[in-house]
């Protein structure tokens, strides 16, 4: 079990390094660099200076090292080349709290409010909880995050001052983008939730449940909910991931200092470091997150762990693909 | 064994829950700290209850001074050497005194009380006046003169060196050929900024800002100075107060500023806000005083809202195509002006911009001037002119391409446009050119590029390419955009190269008699445009601002540099 564990962190830090290696020479590749970007007027000193400055001016290969080389001595990502003086690394510190602090209510609400949902739509099929349900996964599916938030923020600022539009920093700056983050996890559980149930309600060992005489609270919490979490939980690790980057549209459109804005305008403005540096720490939460989700599974599905040791027994050292 | 480990991982699962629920609080809160106090919604103000205030210009001004704004982007640092981000000029002028600022198109002294310029025009003496910095020290000369020396220096790597070649022994300084102490700006005593030019520039303060930087305050916070707003140091009209990154910045008044009585706003509040929507929200709310608005349905929306004005204002920007004279067709001047001619102008301005910005009749916007004389009032609609000289584009192009290519007929050519955005409405302005001058030129196909503007000048810059679009704005100064085209800028690569042209814009840099200075900038422009076509001028860029009714004093002039300092609220709500 713990060399399966140590052989899925090894892979976990191998994928890490192939992905920001590969960013790294991407990034690079693509025409224009961060001062073609903004400056108008350039003469060549000037240019030459600054990729001296920003150590742009040796060969990429050497970059490539020096980048490497700055992560194991310092733990550094290096400077951002959009916002000068300040380290890639300390962005992350200082956003990346912000934006998975916002993201994580709204997924927290979003999936428990979708998995009841859900539940209550499965149990009652074909009944009004089971088109509410719907009706409310279809809506979450169907808007986009930039339309909803625009009617959002149109209406509970606008239309009626009751938040304000923009800004951060009081609990009330939480309200309307928690709300806007909240429908997609909602729309997306809800349906997961509901075609999972029934098809686990329709499983026989139910059937044997209800005939033992199992009351239906006790049947529905311990034999349908456990077993319908195992792909919730597999869904959930995307979407942890997803925190940190996802919300970009909703940070901007309330102006709130995440990672997200930071993300996406860094390729425009070739801010090379930072494009890295982010792209590292989104894999590096996605591939965590997944190495989560499989200890997860160890725990909550006694077959995955059979699995496991059987394969250990066996001659072939591969690690299995559980999902 | 396998009981233990299991519980053991739940444990520790469950303990990594809590430990995450736990860091993510205190991080919030941290960032909480130190950004709620200055977080302002709207704010209500009762009305001042008659006594005698403050009377500007005739009227008593509100007791409460705060004026909330957007700034389009997040800059990228306060420290002015190492910034390349454009917003961070609007900061900046705030929170520091320039020798001399342009206040509504008037230059006047800030940090100096005066100046003067020798006979051989060379040489600009300013004498300072009493200003001191936050922290209650002087402002010296010295501080200036350091600050232009680190803009020089190689090792500072200042995006906009290029701008300050003017300044004597500042190009070989840049180049690491020569000391920094050799630059041309020095300080004779505390009081004295001596500024030496390589050539006459009499558009030295048009064109440069000169800002003073306090040299032991830079260096004890060396690469980390500008990225927070407590690592700055002001002597200006504001102090900044609080900066929450890609959110917001505070500036409050600085009672340290030598003008401070003629500072009203306490406090101003920039959002930096990057979708449009939202700051129409915020405009709509009173969240903001006032806002450009280009969007039509917004225009409308908020021409029927009450109190809110609108002001339409001209910008010296440009908005054009240029040719490729490398290569193979467009060096055809032909070629060039049949498209020039061909384009449609009126249908781009009215309906796809939606009527906010200006036809264009020449490179020059219409608030360009060169002494008294409008250079647009001097040099007249070029533009006009090259279509009523030739109504029939299709036949001037056929012309142009039997020059090129003997036998090709222009049904048979195509050409390329790139563009440096890939937004949805430059797509559609692309659109409607490529349908409109397919029909107009007879030609078989425009193809049309689009990348984003940092991929797209590395193509321009390169050569790689046939026709492209960008707009260009220019400083206060008219030798600037003809500079744009001589042989070696970079700026807006026509690849131009002509000897020339060189020697009539070397010569305009150095004029300064404006009755001289107008020929030759009617005369350089009249090549541009006119007879060589190296771009195509569409529109001159507005900006379309609804403010409420309550704000007065913005300077909204092209070149104005006031910042807030003007500004003040008569009967806030």
């Amino acid at each position: 079990m713990l060399k399966y564990v140590l052989k899925r962190i090894l892979y976990m830090f191998l994928v890490l390094f192939i992905v920001v290696s590969i960013t790294f020479f991407m990034i690079h590749s693509i025409p224009g660099d961060p001062l073609t970007a903004s400056v108008e007027n350039l003469p060549k000193a000037t240019r030459e200076n600054y990729y001296a400055r920003y150590g742009l001016d040796q060969p990429l290969f050497i970059q490539y090292i020096r980048f490497w080389k700055l992560f194991f001595t310092e733990g550094s990502l290096g400077e951002s080349l959009k916002y000068p003086g300040r380290m890639v690394e300390e962005f992350i510190y200082k956003y990346a709290p912000v934006s998975f602090g916002l993201g994580i209510w709204g997924l927290v609400i979003g999936v428990t409010l979708g998995i009841l949902l859900g539940i209550m739509a499965a149990l009652h099929k074909n009944r009004l909880p089971d088109y509410l349900a719907t009706l409310i996964a279809l809506i979450g599916t169907c808007i986009p995050a930039f339309v909803l938030a625009s009617l959002v923020q149109y209406y509970f600022t606008v239309k009626h001052m009751w938040f304000p539009t923009a800004g951060w920093g009081k609990p009330i700056h939480y309200v309307l983008p928690v709300l806007c983050m909240t429908l997609g996890p909602i729309a997306t559980y809800c349906r997961y939730m509901k075609s999972t149930t029934l098809d686990i309600i329709g499983q026989d060992y139910i059937l044997t449940a209800e005939s033992k005489g199992l009351r239906r609270p006790t049947i529905i919490l311990r034999h349908v909910l456990r077993n319908t979490l195992m792909p919730i939980v597999t869904m959930l690790a995307p979407s942890v991931a997803g925190l940190l980057g996802g919300s970009f549209i909703i940070e901007s459109m309330f102006a709130i200092p995440g990672l997200g804005t930071y993300f996406v305008k860094a390729i425009n403005s070739r801010d090379y470091t930072m494009v890295i540096g982010m792209n590292f720490l989104f894999t590096a939460t996605y591939v965590f997150s997944l190495l989560v989700v499989d200890l997860l599974y160890l725990v909550i599905d006694p077959r995955v762990r059979l699995e496991v040791k059987q394969n250990r027994r066996s001659v072939a050292s591969n690690v299995p693909d559980e999902q | 064994m396998k009981k233990f480990l299991s519980i053991l991982l739940v444990a520790i699962m469950a303990l990594s829950l809590v430990a995450c629920g736990k860091t993510e609080e205190p991080a919030n809160q941290g960032n909480a700290n130190t950004t709620t106090e200055p977080a302002t919604t709207t704010t209500t103000e009762p009305a001042a209850t008659e006594p005698e205030g403050i009377v500007v210009n005739g009227e008593t001004i509100d007791e409460h001074q705060e004026i909330n704004v957007t700034l389009s982007d997040e800059p990228g640092t306060l420290d002015e050497f190492h910034n390349s981000v454009a917003a961070t000029g609007t900061v900046l002028a705030n929170l520091f005194t320039p020798l001399v600022r342009n206040m509504s198109g008037v230059l006047e002294g800030d940090g100096a009380e005066s100046w003067e310029v020798s006979e051989d025009g060379l040489t600009w003496t300013f004498h300072l006046r009493d200003n001191y910095w936050q922290d209650g020290t002087k402002v010296t000369a010295q501080d200036y003169v350091y600050s232009a020396q680190m803009k020089l220096k190689p090792e500072t790597a200042f995006p906009y060196a290029g701008n300050w070649y003017v300044l004597k022994n500042a190009e070989a300084i840049n180049n690491g050929e020569m000391d920094a102490s050799e630059l041309g700006v020095t300080a004779p005593d505390e009081k004295t900024v001596v500024i030496e030019t390589e050539y006459v520039a009499p558009a030295l303060l048009n064109s440069i800002t000169f800002y003073p930087q306090k040299q032991d305050h830079y260096e004890k916070y060396g690469d980390k100075y500008g990225t927070e707003a407590d690592t700055m140091l002001s002597c200006g009209p504001f102090i900044i107060t609080d900066w929450t990154h890609n959110s917001s910045i505070t500036l409050e008044k600085n009672d340290k500023y030598w003008d401070a009585e003629h500072v009203y706003l306490d406090k101003v509040t920039l959002y930096s806000i990057q979708e449009q929507t939202t700051a129409y929200n915020m405009l709509e709310n009173g969240s903001i005083d006032y806002l450009g608005v280009t969007d039509q349905d917004y225009i409308e929306r908020f021409q029927n809202m009450e109190g809110l004005h609108n002001t339409k204002v001209e910008y010296a920007r440009t908005f054009m195509w240029f040719f490729n004279l490398k290569d193979k067709y467009f060096s055809n001047p032909k070629i060039r002006k049949a498209i020039a001619i061909a384009f449609d102008r009126d249908a781009t301005v009215e309906v796809l911009l939606g009527g906010v910005p200006r036809k264009a009749a020449g490179l020059y916007a219409y608030v360009m001037y060169e002494g008294d004389y409008n250079i647009r009032e001097y040099n007249g609609d070029l533009i006009q002119k090259m279509i009523d000289e030739n109504p029939d584009a299709a036949a001037l192009l056929q012309e142009g391409l039997d020059e090129v290519e003997p036998g090709l007929k222009a049904a048979d050519w195509s050409f390329k446009v790139g563009f440096g955005s890939t937004g949805s409405s430059m797509h559609q302005q692309a659109e409607y050119w490529q349908d409109d001058l397919i029909k107009k030129l007879g030609v078989k196909a425009i193809e049309t590029s689009f990348d984003d503007y940092a991929m797209a000048m590395d193509n321009w810059q390169t050569g790689d390419f046939q026709v492209a679009c960008l707009s260009w704005g220019s400083n206060a100064d008219t030798a600037y955009m003809l500079n744009l085209f001589t042989t070696g800028s970079n700026a807006i690569p026509c690849h131009y190269d002509n000897e020339e042209f060189d020697a009539l814009v070397n010569k305009l840099n150095k004029t300064v008699d404006p009755e001289e200075r107008i020929k030759l900038v009617a005369e350089g422009e009249k090549e541009v445009v006119y007879d060589q076509t190296l771009v195509s001028p569409i529109s001159y860029n507005c900006g379309n601002i609804f403010e409420y009714d309550y704000v007065r004093g913005v300077d909204r002039t092209p070149f104005g540099n006031s910042g807030f300092k003007t500004i003040y609220t008569v009967g806030r709500p």
